[in-house]
């Protein structure tokens, strides 16, 4: 439809026949990432990505295909694989492309048209390194599994031949590094990182004393007594605690009766210190970008306001089923990923109070620092249960650290429990952000 | 491709690396998803691209595009090359195959099965899980199978090609009563072709999803605390992937960094624990030819009743402790530089009774079918999730349990497991390490751990 398509949208968007909408992809991109350990290189690798995904629209069925062929062949099999498969999938009025009104490029940016190859292969050896020393400074004996940083950019176009052209650009940088310290014969794991938009950003220094410090006050943990005691969770607990309940407020979750959430709109389901919001549109996200993978803009979704359930998360399907507007949470993970609804920059937004603030009000209680087993959560019923990391709370301040717990409930009981929402808002890679919150009860399970 | 390998590698070597390599795939793969009663997805993808890898001493150069265009990686060999400044080496003349197991025959390529003959298959499941009970309120049904074809070069002179099958079935199955909805999941998963379905067929994986829902929905809350528990062979081997597994990975054992460095030849778990690594099984799903830096897999014995054997090795974490790589280098995709795996990994049958293990516990947990599971490599520290577990009271089954987890340390409950059954069971999965996803199958006999942390929602039991 458009001159200036390249060429393998071009041809796939002129393949459409009467009556199919063929919706393309095309994704750009490129990293270099840099591991050193022992205070040297270790690998230095280097990812150039090309790839088309199209979707093909007729009767009110979709089929997908997706391939790293771009060449005029391998368009052709693309579509004709899309087309193939379209004959056997659902038949519904909502299987419709995104909408192609409103502005094809995201506002006040400057179109980057050189991406992806304009992202220089970054001189990132010397920060690796510094990451790294920054944590050995805390401890002689420390030693490193992997110290790492990367940066990655690339562009997305999407476009169909129904009438709509968005595309953008992204850079990222990220850092991470996993230390191990070894004391009298007890081995103890600490793990941090960091991200940025360019490498230049990253907090080195503070990532890589932070990997050395959790690994540290590991030693000599014990475990808590069995029981239901006041927990708080610590930014990164949050985020990850989260992202595994937004596969709940998903709206095909609720469609097709998997969520716990399902038929309870306007209704109380969390504490009044629960606001939970999802917005790929505000600048401070890992996730963030103009449009969401079907091209639809992305928008703030308020999923639960003070306790209240408000809204799900919605794709172009699922919103109009559910007549609700989209907000743009169709992710794509990956030119050969199918749209998904995902979440993207989620938030449990802050209701006061400062990490101290929060711990000064516990007299009795555990942190937790780190869990593991996060994918075991049921999305569908919401029970979890989770191996924990972490240190005692006794009169409003941290003490002993403990390992080899686990706290468990269900999502309902956590929505509930929740008492305060600290102000320390941290995103992560991966669709969610989080602060140090305060539950008033949840069962460990220790001794 | 042989010419064009040599090429690269010529190209690769002006650097004077030690070692180089040229990574060649290509994967198409299909996926239908049954949901609701209707097909929600289809996708079909065609993925491929070439990795290049430069080794000088310790450190690793890579490179990798989703392209096989020549020119393109002659300019991403160049480039690579050109970080190393030593004396150019020649490419090899020729390249040799090394031996390895043999191919596993497939009978029906699922690049032949027509869609709709994978609709009728998802629609067979579906069925099955719905009439299983009335309380069965909602199923879906994934169908995914991928064929991989792989062929590495190296500056070694070795050629190796490889090309895996792999079918797989997934139901989960939701179960409603009143309020409560409980969820029930089951694969099925082999590397070979659409015939697994006619030895196992789609009604038998959904009847097992639903059973599982079903019984969560009459399950009680688990206690929580520390109990007596019986792993049935059926249950899979999570517990030896997680426990023990990650732990005997050379890269974790290379730095020092494993519970296990270092201690080859010493008693790491009791004298009835033997644990075995073995990527050449029959059909398995973590069954290769070559791994992906082209080494032939074989059986490697981990532990032998209690005493610490050896690791699991890529090229590089041999080389470093001194062994030989043990063809457990994979990678998930030509994206990614080779790490140590695990493939069939599994705890060998002992001699008890399986009854009369369960017969032994007075009062404790009996866990049927366990779910997914986490490890921190260095302190041994792993946590598993339980599908379908049972309370054991007077050695016998009880009432059946809900969100049952476990909780401890690998090592130290290796040490402590009492009892090892006669049978054997395995579990099939996908192990996530470093951002890579590989597929696994686990396995182990009927255990009795006498004292392992159980965490459950009800305190004070």
């Amino acid at each position: 439809m458009s001159h200036r398509d390249p060429q393998p949208v071009a041809e796939a968007l002129a393949a459409a026949r009467p009556g199919e909408i063929i919706e393309a992809a095309l994704e750009e991109s490129s990293s270099t990432t840099v591991t050193v350990a022992g205070g040297r290189l270790e690998a230095s690798e280097d990812s150039r990505e090309r790839g088309l995904g199209v979707r093909l629209f007729r009767d009110g069925r979709i089929g997908f295909a997706a391939t790293s062929r771009l060449d005029s062949e391998g368009v052709a099999e693309v579509v004709a694989r899309a087309r193939d498969l379209a004959a056997c999938g659902r038949q519904e009025d909502a299987n419709r492309p995104a909408d192609g009104a409103g502005p094809g490029e995201p506002a006040g940016r400057e179109k980057r048209d050189d991406l992806p190859e304009a992202v220089p292969p970054a001189p990132l050896e010397e920060p690796a390194l510094r990451l790294e020393e920054a944590a050995r400074r805390r401890d002689d004996e420390l030693r490193t599994r992997a110290a790492s940083v990367t940066a990655a950019g690339g562009r997305w176009l999407i476009a169909h031949s129904g009438g709509l052209r968005r595309s953008w650009s992204w850079r990222r940088a990220w850092a991470s590094l996993e230390v191990v310290i070894l004391r009298d014969g007890v081995r103890q794991t600490g793990w941090e990182s960091d991200w940025s938009e360019t490498w230049e950003d990253l907090n080195l220094e503070e990532t890589g004393e932070a990997a050395a410090d959790q690994a540290l006050r590991k030693f000599g943990a014990g475990r808590p007594a069995t029981a239901r005691m006041p927990v708080v969770l610590t930014p990164t607990v949050t985020a990850g605690l989260f992202e595994a309940l937004a596969g709940a407020l998903s709206g095909k979750a609720v469609l097709r009766g998997r969520s716990l959430f399902a038929g309870r709109l306007g209704e109380t389901i969390a504490s009044p210190a629960v606001t939970l919001t999802d917005d790929g549109a505000r600048t401070d996200g890992f996730a963030s970008a103009p449009f969401d993978g079907e091209g639809n803009l992305s928008r703030p979704a308020v999923l639960i306001r003070n306790g209240v359930l408000t809204g799900f998360l919605h794709n172009t399907y699922t919103a109009l089923k559910l007549q609700a507007p989209t907000t743009g949470h169709a992710v794509r993970d990956g030119f050969s990923s199918q749209p998904h609804i995902g979440s993207r920059n989620l938030l449990l937004e802050p209701s006061g109070g400062s990490r101290r603030e929060i711990i000064a009000s516990v007299n009795r209680g555990v942190l937790v620092d780190e869990v593991m087993g996060l994918h075991t959560i049921d999305p569908v019923s919401g029970d979890f249960s989770l191996g924990a990391t972490g240190r005692e709370i006794r009169g409003g301040s941290t003490g002993a650290p403990l390992q080899g717990f686990t706290v468990a409930g269900n999502v309902r009981d956590i929505l509930a429990a929740v008492q305060a929402v600290g102000d320390d808002v941290r995103f992560l890679p991966g669709g969610a952000g989080g602060s140090t919150v305060l539950l008033d009860g949840l069962t460990v399970s220790g001794t | 491709m042989p010419a064009a390998a040599r090429r690269l590698l010529a190209t690769l070597l002006a650097s004077g690396a030690d070692f180089a390599e040229v990574y060649r795939e290509t994967t198409r793969c299909t996926s239908l998803v049954l949901d609701d009663g209707d097909v929600d997805s289809a996708a079909m993808v065609q993925d491929g691209g070439t990795a290049l890898r430069l080794v000088q001493g310790d450190r690793t150069f890579f490179a990798n595009a989703n392209s096989d265009d020549p020119d393109r990686l002659q300019i991403l060999a160049r480039d690579l090359a050109a970080t190393l400044k030593g004396r150019p080496r020649p490419a090899p003349d020729s390249f040799h195959h090394l031996p390895a197991p043999p191919a596993t025959a497939v009978e029906r390529s699922p690049a032949d099965v027509a869609v709709d003959e994978l609709v009728s298959l998802l629609r067979r499941a579906d069925q099955a899980a719905r009439e299983s009970d009335p309380r069965v309120s909602q199923v879906t049904a994934r169908y995914l199978d991928s064929v991989q074809e792989v062929a590495i070069f190296n500056s070694d002179g070795e050629e190796a090609r490889d090309t895996r099958v792999m079918t797989t079935l997934a139901v989960q199955v939701l179960a409603r009563q009143g309020e409560d909805l409980r969820t029930g999941y089951e694969a099925s998963s082999e590397s070979r072709g659409f015939e697994m379905f006619d030895r196992t067929p789609p009604e038998e994986t959904a009847a097992r999803a639903a059973r599982q829902a079903l019984l969560q929905l009459e399950a009680e809350p688990a206690p929580a605390g520390t109990f007596t528990v019986v792993l049935s062979s059926r249950a899979g081997g999570t517990m030896v992937h997680e426990a023990c597994g990650h732990g005997l990975e050379g890269d974790f054992a290379e730095k020092g960094l494993s519970v296990y460095t270092g201690r080859v030849g010493e008693e790491v778990a009791s004298p009835l624990i033997s644990v075995i690594d073995d990527g050449t099984l029959s059909r398995r799903r973590g069954t290769c030819r070559y791994d992906d830096e082209g080494v032939p897999t074989s059986r490697v014995v981990l532990i032998e009743n209690g005493i610490l054997k050896g690791f699991l090795h890529s090229r590089r974490s041999a080389r470093n402790l001194g062994c030989s790589p043990t063809g457990n280098g994979r990678r998930e995709s030509f994206r990614h530089l080779p790490i140590p795996r695990m493939r069939n990994t599994m705890i060998a049958p002992g001699s008890d009774d399986p009854e009369a293990i369960l017969a032994s516990v007075k009062d404790g947990i009996f866990i049927a079918h366990m779910g997914g599971g986490e490890v921190d490599i260095a302190s041994g520290q792993f946590v598993f999730h339980c599908a379908e577990a049972w309370r054991i009271r007077e050695g016998k089954l009880a009432e059946s349990l809900r969100d049952v987890t476990l909780t401890g340390n690998g090592p130290e409950i290796l040490r402590t497991i009492d009892r090892v059954g006669n049978d054997i069971g395995f579990q099939v999965g996908t192990c996530g390490k470093d951002g890579q996803g590989v597929p696994v199958a686990d396995a182990q006999p009927t255990l009795r751990i006498p004292a392992i942390v159980v965490g459950g929602a009800q305190a004070g039991s």
